[in-house]
């Protein structure tokens, strides 16, 4: 069975939520250990989505059964936090996520929830700092840090409490490149080290990272699929208002000018030489 | 820093020259950029004729946080440049750059500790008339101006400036339909409230609130940061109609050099409070060893297009330069593909 | 920058006061009080005056910085002066001059004077004693945190010690968040033509409110999101938490804690048998 698995959920906010996001019979399994992409544009659905699974909010038709648990049966507190600390989660705003003054005991705040013992609780701030290169910023106070800085912060904070998948929100839309960067490496290695990764995003160069893209549209699932799968369907994209990376782009183009390349590209020499192939052997 | 460009009259030889001068190890590139500039004559004259269209002159800026504390802090320093009419001016730059400080300085919201402002010629801080003429005439947009929102109709909210100015209530009607015409807004959003917008609608009718103002010099700070790429575009696009139906300049912030390669005619580097670098997109984005230097990541399509140069130069074809978006991409490699008769 | 506004006045440091408990500080700053109030003759307040200016250098605070936090006490000091000149000599007091016109009744006295000075002093040193032990060598959230331990037996009679601490600590983080955005939403409204700064009261105030509609719905909004975050990193009150510090007294604590209460004695004992220098 899949880590996580939505069956034909459906949800709607009520009218004085004012929020337009709704999701339609939506089906998806999430595979233990899997990087998955979730890419729509602003409003799609995505981080509706999100906060479904983690029981932020409640689900009103369909299921999701995460680690053999049924999301929408949860009723004591307890599954419900267990629940969480599998999947955690890390949001766009860093300023909005951090609640202590100095940076270790923001960290500590999750499993301190938890209970863990004191001892260990330090001994895993100490671990996830050094895993998020925040090492030496562990007494700083947080608001003098960097937009990145804060959110490698904050996923250091979800890393103390050992999830088992970690879905980022829209974690890198409000950083600098630099920022964005180090958040995506970040993301890379934590998929690495074997947890589920989620990544919520509206920018194709991020969603090319991924095991599996899956593009969200008006609440359903509009494509789904490997990244160069995903990104070859540049017009199917064009559709939704969204973008494949420049380099796509181009070989899209250049496919509909007449000329024989291939649907995606994986990098800029890949596509040199594709492009010079056209000029003859 | 670097000048690729004198003001003045004779444009484009100076700029050969400069560089040759500057970079006495690479010859070949001010070769280069000289043969570039004599391929683009009608870009070359247009540039000559306009050079004294300057609206904003800023002159040796200079600002420090916290000044005379042991915390203070240089955030611009010494930094000059012109803003000219009807062009896309854009800033990059890393966080902390200086950017933002600079931007405040534009319409006087800061006062430089030394250097000027010169808003067509005349300096915004003598007096608080000219202060006040300067915060009108120079619109400036923040990073995520939705947050400024605040009356209970979107209407009302694009109002605001225009009220400030005094203007007649039929003449602030037309402003606001005026504004929305830029941004894309739809009409029947006027009577909703802004908080029940969705995001990229709220961004807009920020935007909006200062287009209603009709600035001379219209200055945005990341008007797309966290919009989709349908959203970027909308925004970007009623840039230039503004641009172009109003001859206003317009200054933007942005992180991203597609974006910038896309939109922006002229484009300044901003490093540790510095400039570094200013200059036409061309010039600018041709500079690769800065570029690098300053940690800031030329688009892909041009890496794309220089690597392509070097492949088809050894097959003696010649690639042009200046290739930074997909559409110049295109038209670049179909134009060269029809000569070759390889279609 | 806005951004490098520090909170109260905190100086980060390691000297023994800072390593000192912050629970323990708050019982020694007690004992203090009790210590400057029972210091009732000018030998006492004398000692406990050069101990409490010996607390700077112990806890490597720069004087000057000291002495700002006592400056806006000068106003109080004033007052008191002349409230204490004014008031009349009891009898038996030395008068040295006097004037009498119907009720009001102005004298000097070496006891009134006597009593103004020391009452001064008292002041200065209740506000220099507390703030060093304190507010310069504890960071505001040590405090909060060891006002909700001492406060911890409250929560047997449901007096909710944990969600004040909880709530002053969030304070504390978003403090200077929302004064970044206050300035940035006035430097944007300002951008629009908005003049905060012309005019009489009540256009001025008029001209803030799209500065605090703006801020409000941004502070509803920091409320919600950091509660959702809170929400999956699976907080639910003070219930079944742990703490990754756990404070505990050490020798040094007990110690410090010793030593007041020993010098507090010394001076309730001295003042007793103070004799004809017990003025106050």
């Amino acid at each position: 069975m899949s880590f996580i698995e939505i069956k034909n959920l459906s949800h709607a906010y009520n009218e004085d939520d004012h929020r337009e996001e709704t999701i339609h019979d939506l089906s998806l399994s999430i595979e233990r250990g899997e990087f998955v992409a979730l890419l729509g544009h602003n409003g799609s659905g995505k981080s509706t989505l999100a906060k479904l699974i983690t029981g932020i909010l409640d689900i009103q038709s369909g299921q999701i059964i995460a680690d053999g648990t049924d999301v929408s049966k949860i009723s004591g507190e307890e599954e419900l936090f267990a629940l969480r600390r599998k999947i955690g989660m890390v949001f766009q705003n860093p300023d909005d996520q951090l609640v202590a003054t100095v940076v270790e005991e923001d960290i500590a705040f999750g499993p301190e929830n938890l209970g863990v013992e004191p001892q260990e609780i330090r001994r895993r701030v100490r671990n996830s700092l050094r895993a998020v290169g925040m090492l030496k910023y562990a007494r700083h106070a947080p608001h003098k840090l960097s937009g990145g800085q804060k959110q490698r912060i904050a996923i250091a904070g979800v890393l103390a409490m050992m999830p088992e998948c970690i879905i980022f929100d829209e974690a890198t839309a409000m950083l600098d490149p630099k920022g964005r960067a180090d958040v995506m490496s970040l993301i890379s290695r934590i998929h690495k080290a074997g947890i589920t990764v989620v990544h919520i995003t509206h920018n194709m160069n991020e969603a090319l990272a991924a095991d599996r893209v899956v593009v969200i549209n008006e609440g359903r699932i509009f494509l789904e699929g490997t990244p160069s799968y995903v990104f070859s369907h540049v017009d199917e994209l064009h559709s939704v208002g969204l973008e494949a990376p420049p380099l796509t782009e181009l070989l899209h183009a250049l496919a509909a000018a007449g000329y024989s390349v291939p649907a995606f590209s994986s990098g800029v020499s890949d596509t040199v030489d594709v492009v010079e192939s056209l000029f003859g052997k | 820093m670097k000048k690729y460009k004198n003001k003045g009259v004779s444009d484009k030889p100076s700029v050969a020259k400069e560089t040759a001068l500057e970079s006495d190890a690479k010859p070949s590139v001010a070769k280069e950029t000289a043969l570039e500039s004599d391929a683009k004559p009608s870009v070359a004259k247009e540039t000559a004729l306009e050079s004294d269209e300057c609206i904003i002159r800023a002159q040796s800026l200079y600002y420090e946080y916290s000044a005379g504390t042991p915390f203070s802090k240089k955030a611009v320093d010494g930094v000059s440049f012109s803003i000219k009419r009807n062009r896309i001016t854009g800033i990059i730059g890393h966080t902390g750059s200086g950017k933002s400080t600079l931007l405040q300085m534009l319409n006087g919201l800061l006062v430089p500790m030394s250097g000027d402002v010169l808003l067509d010629s005349e300096s915004i801080f003598r007096d608080k008339k000219t202060l006040r003429q300067a915060r009108f005439r120079v619109g400036l947009v923040f990073q995520y101006p939705e947050y400024q929102l605040f009356e209970e109709t979107v209407r009302k909210d694009i109002s605001f400036g225009p009220a400030n100015l005094g203007l007649s209530e039929e003449e602030t009607e037309k402003r606001v339909s005026f504004a929305c015409g830029f941004t894309g807004l739809d009409e029947q959003l006027l009577d909703k409230s802004p908080f029940d917008l969705s995001g990229g609608q709220k961004r807009r009718v920020a935007i909006a609130g200062i287009i209603a103002m009709k600035p001379d010099v219209l200055i945005l700070d990341e008007p797309a940061s966290g919009l989709d790429s349908a959203g970027r575009r909308v925004v970007f696009d009623g840039l230039v109609n503004y641009k172009n139906s109003t001859g206003a300049a317009v200054v933007v912030v942005s992180h991203s050099m597609e974006d910038m390669a896309k939109y922006a005619d002229e484009v300044i580097v901003m490093a540790q409070g510095r400039m570094i670098a200013s200059g036409s997109v061309n010039e600018v984005f041709s500079d690769r060893k800065m570029l690098t230097e300053n940690s800031l990541e030329a688009p892909v399509i041009s890496i794309f297009a220089d690597e392509l140069r070097d492949r088809l130069a050894a097959r003696g074809i010649d690639f042009p330069k200046g290739i930074y978006t997909v559409e110049a991409a295109l038209s670049a490699i179909t134009a060269l593909l029809g000569k070759e008769g390889m279609h | 920058m806005i951004k490098d506004i520090t909170l109260g006045q905190y100086f980060p440091g390691g000297s023994l006061l800072h390593r000192i408990d912050p629970r323990m500080k708050i019982l020694v700053a007690m004992l203090f009080i009790i210590m400057v109030f029972s210091a009732t003759t000018v030998y006492t307040l004398a000692a406990v005056t050069v101990l409490t200016f010996l607390l700077p250098l112990i806890g490597r605070i720069p004087f000057k910085t000291v002495m700002k936090s006592i400056l806006p006490l000068k106003w109080i000091i004033l007052i008191m002066l002349i409230l204490y000149l004014f008031a009349g000599a009891k009898e038996g007091d030395r008068i040295l001059w006097q004037w009498q016109w119907h009720f009001i009744h102005i004298a000097f006295s070496v006891e009134g004077i006597a009593k103004a000075v020391c009452l001064s002093v008292r002041i200065v040193v209740l506000v220099l004693s507390t703030s060093v032990i304190l507010s310069y060598t504890t960071s505001p959230i040590a405090l909060a945190d060891a006002i909700e331990r001492l406060l911890a037996p409250l929560n047997r009679i449901k007096v909710p010690v944990h969600d004040f601490a909880m709530m002053i600590t969030i304070a504390l983080r978003f403090i200077p968040i929302l004064i970044e955005e206050t300035d940035k939403i006035m430097s944007a409204q300002a951008s629009r033509g908005a003049d905060f700064y012309t005019g009489n009261l009540v256009k001025r105030s008029k001209a803030l409110i799209p500065v605090f509609i703006p801020l409000f719905v941004s502070s509803v909004r920091h409320a919600d999101e950091l509660a959702t975050a809170m929400e999956c990193r699976c907080y639910r009150g003070g219930r079944g938490r742990t703490r990754m510090k756990k404070l505990t007294y050490t020798a040094v604590d007990y110690a410090v804690f010793a030593l007041t209460a020993l010098l507090l004695f010394a001076v309730i004992i001295a003042a007793d048998h103070a004799g004809g220098f017990a003025y106050l």
